[in-house]
């Protein structure tokens, strides 16, 4: 319950950002040259990273833009990468699980070989490689690749591999389902393969899917969070809690608020959402249930 | 509501191709003439040698799950192979230098192997992790014996030994951690498990939640702030001390 | 060795340090050896180092820290001679006796060896010598050096090294002490080039192709003792080796020990605490980020700190190709904001506002500025020659940078800068690793993009005929330099011009001529001459701020405690 809260707490923090930096003033990328030192390294004056009245978390070292209106950004940009990243991969994964499942034969081979493929590979180092080659392919002549750009790439990245997961799951309950009698009535009846995978399977499937999806959110985000930390993620200097992270680690030990911040929110959003989807299980899936 | 007599040929079904031999012959797999145990005839072997037969079930299981894990490699492989091409990197460009001349840069790409077709690299690749190569037109070669990964465009050393010189570190932190998670994931787990509901396994799954939800750059860094930074207690590492897989562990 | 991105280096945080204008010398080290008579020899020095060196290889290594490690193990035909009271540094011979004859109109360059300079063996170091390492530049398994015996020496064309037996005609050794070059055009300053490490003896027997660095046979101070490639490199003296022989370096210490893979900051940290390990070190890369603060209040760490003025030049090139409106580039000359994004770079120590390409100390500075000269830029004339380009403005630019905090830092402060003028910008963060190769690819073209330059050696023909020659960019498609794509007709003919000149005063004046003429095209915008900071352990004595590498120069190191 209290992880339900948090998680529309959160969800409302990123959906009325502007309104909530409004009241400050400072937008994610206004820089406030009058708080930072030019002559050593743009290192914020005064003590925990610059935290004043004026920059209720502090300014972000070098750069000088106000840490609380990045962070609230950054939220929304975890949150919007973490959940459409996790409705792709869960249609993608939803679709190539119930035909690999019903279908059977060469064609759930081919598609559980290709889900083996996806799985084995080094995902990390998969993007890292591959982020490069999609940015050039997709920059134009002018103004290179735009930020909202890099983050339906970002999109693409991270679904392209969570899918599997989601496929996998579905293939194995659809294959169990489709033995059912109310699959073979209606088979007999004279229903075609779209009714019964769509009208008489589907609706079966939905816990299990609901389960995965809730626990893909927060999977997706901390995967957000580690490619931007790799600086292959969020192209700066749009807000992000993993780019935050990134370039917080290189002052933790002169600044460590500036790294405690939003590491601690990131901490609490994930542990939020992983809560929530845990819960999402207990009350979809008796098996599981706990207490 | 179950009525097991009609799903059986449905059960059967879906697990004839993983299970029955094709009828179609003996696959060369299929011929084990060591064992003694291969049946000469069709009907003395549905009649006679049952335990035979899962065993050999079994060995043919094992062998197909082998051939399709080798394929799976190789196909990683060959995407990795051909991903790193498609990178906007060019190593013979990075060993050229700058002011590097069409002719300079044409005669370093022959000299790495870059100037022929893919196919052909990935294919000397492949055969050379078997068969060893000898790269550079030196008075003395570098010689990379099997199982040879090519040599670093960097430093001009087998890949191999490279890999192997990290492995040890690898080894020990993997090692390390997987005592730490096994002991505390599996002991939490259990007790968890045994009292549920109590507070013990509460904590417990509070826990192994927590070590989920930590992103693990974040937790190097605190960590490394509080132990090595503020109590001193550790020396300053060469590396990012990773303990976050006792904390995740803990889930099972 | 050049475009090298130490820039990267000074992180934001890192230069933290107020250090007065003062302090920027190394007067420590330097005004306690200078005496005369303290040098204390032996003990054995720790060189901390993130990574493996390039090569050691002298024919191979193309960066600052693997040109200044090599001068401790071989010896080139000339050198800089840099003494410990820090004064200006100058071309000596260093395997030749002197800095060279010229003759034929500067193309054909003629040097006589030393007498008595001997390998770790014992042999004696030979004109032949010098001619097959020279060789060695043209294989196809000595990669990554220098491209200048390759773009200077006559008659090369379809040579592919000396592995094969063959050698090169333009490289002539009547006797076992005489070297000529004969060269493709003229070279008025061909000495400095062989002040390069490659430009050295190879002894053929003891050659082993790609693998050499590890296998260098020396004919400097020092020897290699031991060397596991990324983990540890350990010097020992040549004895061989006579100080008689030698005008440019010592062999004070008994040891240098090059431990590598150890985190950056981890080798700040330990030379600021100074405990009994780092007493005795050096790090190898300039100070990164981490504590640096504190270094600013502790007036002990002074003398410990050096700052190397190096001749190298960060920039912005402005792409001629895509912003085409010269009102439009002149503003963004004036609205850069030079203080912030110095910042970024790690603020006063990252180096002095620039106004110009060619840094003070390179020959041929010229001091101008046809720009604002206020750092904070002047938004109102900026604003004022954006209304003059008009329609013609490109209001949308991509920037590339490097994926680093620092450089997506600087290129924030760009953003923001060119915002107040109506110009969004795309920031283009390339990985790191590969960014002047994707860069220098005529494909990869941005609108804007960080470039940083430390020439080879500091002449005004190693940064404008390389940078701005427009001529270059069809010829070098791969690995174009005139990143601003500066295709102007008369500065090709003045470089080709200059070029021709054997009085190298007369070159200079008009190099500093060239620097302003290239400035009135707005096709790059000067940002800093850069410097590097390094910490050195309590009992390094002797060292050098090196501005010709930008390197800790070792040649006079010693140790209080040795």
């Amino acid at each position: 319950m209290v992880s339900l809260v948090i998680t529309v707490l959160f969800i409302l923090i990123a959906v009325f950002a502007p309104v909530l930096t409004s009241f400050s003033g400072w937008g994610p990328v206004s820089p406030d040259n009058s708080a930072i030192n030019p002559n050593i390294g743009n290192f914020p004056y005064g003590s925990f990273g610059g935290i004043s009245l004026k920059h209720l978390l502090g300014v972000e070292p070098g750069t000088g833009f106000d840490l609380y209106a990045r962070i609230v950004y950054g939220m929304r940009t975890s949150l919007i990468v973490g959940f459409v990243s996790a409705v792709v991969s869960t249609v993608v994964g939803v679709v190539v699980g119930l035909a690999a499942g019903y279908f059977g034969g060469w064609i759930d081979n081919l598609l559980c070989r290709i889900m083996d493929i996806v799985l084995g590979f080094p995902q990390l180092l998969f993007i890292i490689a591959l982020s490069p080659v999609l940015s050039s392919a997709l920059s134009t002549a002018h103004g290179g690749t735009s930020e909202n750009l890099r983050l339906v790439i970002l999109v693409i990245n991270i679904s392209a591999f969570a899918w599997a997961y989601t496929a996998r799951l579905v293939r194995g309950q659809t294959l169990s389902l489709r033995e059912r009698e109310f699959v073979d009535a209606s088979r007999i009846m004279g229903a075609g393969p779209g009714h019964i995978l769509f009208k008489q399977l589907l609706p079966n499937l939905w816990a299990p899917i609901m389960i995965s999806f809730a626990l893909a959110v927060p999977t997706n985000i901390t995967t957000e969070a580690a490619l931007s930390y790799l600086g292959v993620g969020v192209v700066p200097p749009n807000p992000d809690l993993g780019s935050l992270l990134n370039a917080a680690s290189e002052y933790f030990l002169t600044d460590p608020t500036y790294l405690f911040i939003p590491g601690i929110l990131l901490l609490i959003l994930v542990l939020a959402l992983n809560l929530l989807g845990d819960g999402v299980r207990d009350a979809l899936d008796p098996r599981s249930n706990r207490s | 509501m179950r009525l097991p007599e009609p799903r059986q040929p449905h059960r059967h079904r879906l697990n004839r191709p993983r299970w029955e031999p094709r009828p179609a012959g003996p696959s060369p797999t299929y011929v084990i003439p060591s064992t003694g145990h291969y049946p000469p005839a069709h009907s003395e072997r549905e009649a006679d040698q049952a335990p035979a037969r899962t065993e050999h079930h079994m060995f043919r299981y094992l062998i197909r799950r082998l051939l399709s894990a080798a394929v799976i490699i190789l196909v990683i492989s060959a995407i990795t192979f051909l991903i790193f091409f498609a990178l906007p990197s060019n190593p013979a460009l990075l060993a050229c230098g700058k002011t590097c001349s069409a002719a300079r840069l044409a005669q370093i790409k022959a000299g790495m192997g870059l100037d022929q077709s893919l196919a052909t690299q990935y294919w000397e690749f492949l055969k050379g992790f078997f068969a060893g190569r000898t790269f550079g037109d030196a008075s003395v070669k570098i010689q990379c014996n099997f199982p040879c990964l090519g040599i670093s465009f960097k430093d001009d050393t087998p890949v191999f030994s490279t890999l192997m010189g990290r492995f040890p570190a690898d080894l020990s932190l993997a090692l390390g951690s997987a005592v730490i998670f096994l002991v505390v994931g599996v002991g939490l787990g259990v007790v968890a498990a045994v009292k549920k509901g109590s507070w013990i396994d509460k904590l417990a799954v509070t826990g192994a939640l927590v070590g989920v939800s930590l992103q693990i750059y974040f937790v190097g860094l605190l960590l490394m702030y509080v132990f090595v930074d503020k109590w001193q207690i550790l020396p300053t590492p060469g590396y990012v001390p990773i303990t976050r897989t006792s904390a995740s562990g803990s889930r099972g | 060795m050049m475009r090298r991105t130490r820039a990267a280096a000074l992180l934001a945080t890192a230069t933290a340090l107020v250090f007065s204008a003062t302090a920027c010398s190394s007067s420590g080290s330097g005004g306690s050896s200078s005496g005369g008579g303290s040098v204390v020899k032996g003990g054995t020095l720790t060189y901390l180092a993130p990574s493996d060196f390039d090569y050691t290889d002298p024919q191979r290594t193309y960066t600052t820290e693997g040109q200044s490690m090599d001068e401790e193990l071989v010896r080139s035909l000339t050198g800089w001679q840099e003494p410990v009271d820090g004064s200006a540094p100058k071309l000596v011979g260093d395997l030749a006796t002197n800095t060279g004859v010229a003759s034929d109109g500067d193309t054909v360059w003629t040097f006589t060896l030393r007498p008595g300079i001997k390998y770790q063996d014992g042999t004696a170091v030979t004109s032949y010598d010098v001619k097959y390492g020279v060789e060695r530049f043209f294989s196809s398994d000595i990669t990554g050096g220098p491209g200048y015996a390759q773009e200077f020496l006559a008659d090369t064309t379809g040579y592919t090294g000396p592995f094969q037996g063959k050698s090169l005609s333009s490289i002539v050794t009547p006797n076992a002490s005489t070297i000529s070059f004969h060269l493709n055009q003229p070279v008025a300053d061909f000495n400095e080039t062989t002040a390069m490490v490659g430009w050295s003896a190879v002894p053929k027997a003891h050659d082993t192709g790609a693998n050499y660095s590890t296998g260098l046979w020396a004919d400097g101070p020092y020897q290699i003792q031991s060397y596991q490639r990324g983990k540890e490199l350990i010097l020992v003296k040549n004895k061989y080796w006579s100080q008689a022989t030698d005008p440019i370096r010592n062999q004070n210490v008994d040891e240098i020990d090059v431990k590598m893979g150890m985190d950056r900051s981890a080798i700040d940290q330990e030379l600021e605490a100074d405990g009994t390990s780092a007493q005795d070190s050096i790090q190898e890369w300039p100070l990164a980020g981490s504590d640096l603060t504190q270094i600013a209040n502790d007036p002990a760490l002074k003398s410990r700190y050096h700052v190397i003025k190096s001749p190298g030049i960060s920039y912005l090139a402005q792409n001629m190709n895509t912003i085409k409106s010269l009102p439009e580039r002149e503003a963004i000359e004036d609205a850069i904001n030079k203080e912030t994004a110095r910042g970024a770079f790690g603020g006063q120590a990252y180096g002095d506002y620039a106004t110009t390409m060619l840094a003070p100390g390179v020959d041929g500075h010229k001091d101008f500025s046809l720009y604002t000269s206020n750092p904070q830029g002047d938004i109102a004339a900026a604003k004022a020659l954006m209304a003059q380009a008009g329609p013609a403005a490109v209001k949308t630019l991509s920037l590339a940078v490097e994926n680093t905090t620092t450089q997506t830092n600087f290129a924030d402060t760009v953003k923001a800068s060119l915002a107040q003028i109506g110009i969004t910008v795309n920031v283009v963060p390339v990985d790191q690793a590969n960014y002047f190769a994707i860069l220098d690819n005529t494909k990869n073209q941005y609108d804007l993009t960080w470039m940083d330059w430390i020439p080879d050696w500091p002449n005004a023909s190693t940064v404008l005929p390389i940078l701005f020659n427009g001529a270059q960019i069809k010829q070098l498609p791969q690995s174009n330099q005139d990143i601003s794509y500066l295709n102007d007709p008369a500065v090709n003919a003045q470089i080709a011009n200059i070029a021709k000149m054997t009085d190298i005063n007369a070159a200079n004046t008009a190099y500093g001529n060239l620097d302003e003429q290239i400035l009135k095209d707005a096709s790059v915008v000067p940002l800093f001459y850069m410097n590097f900071s390094e910490l050195s352990g309590g009992n390094v004595q002797g060292l050098t701020p090196d501005p010709i590498n930008a390197e800790l120069n070792l040649a006079h190191v010693w140790l209080k405690n040795g």
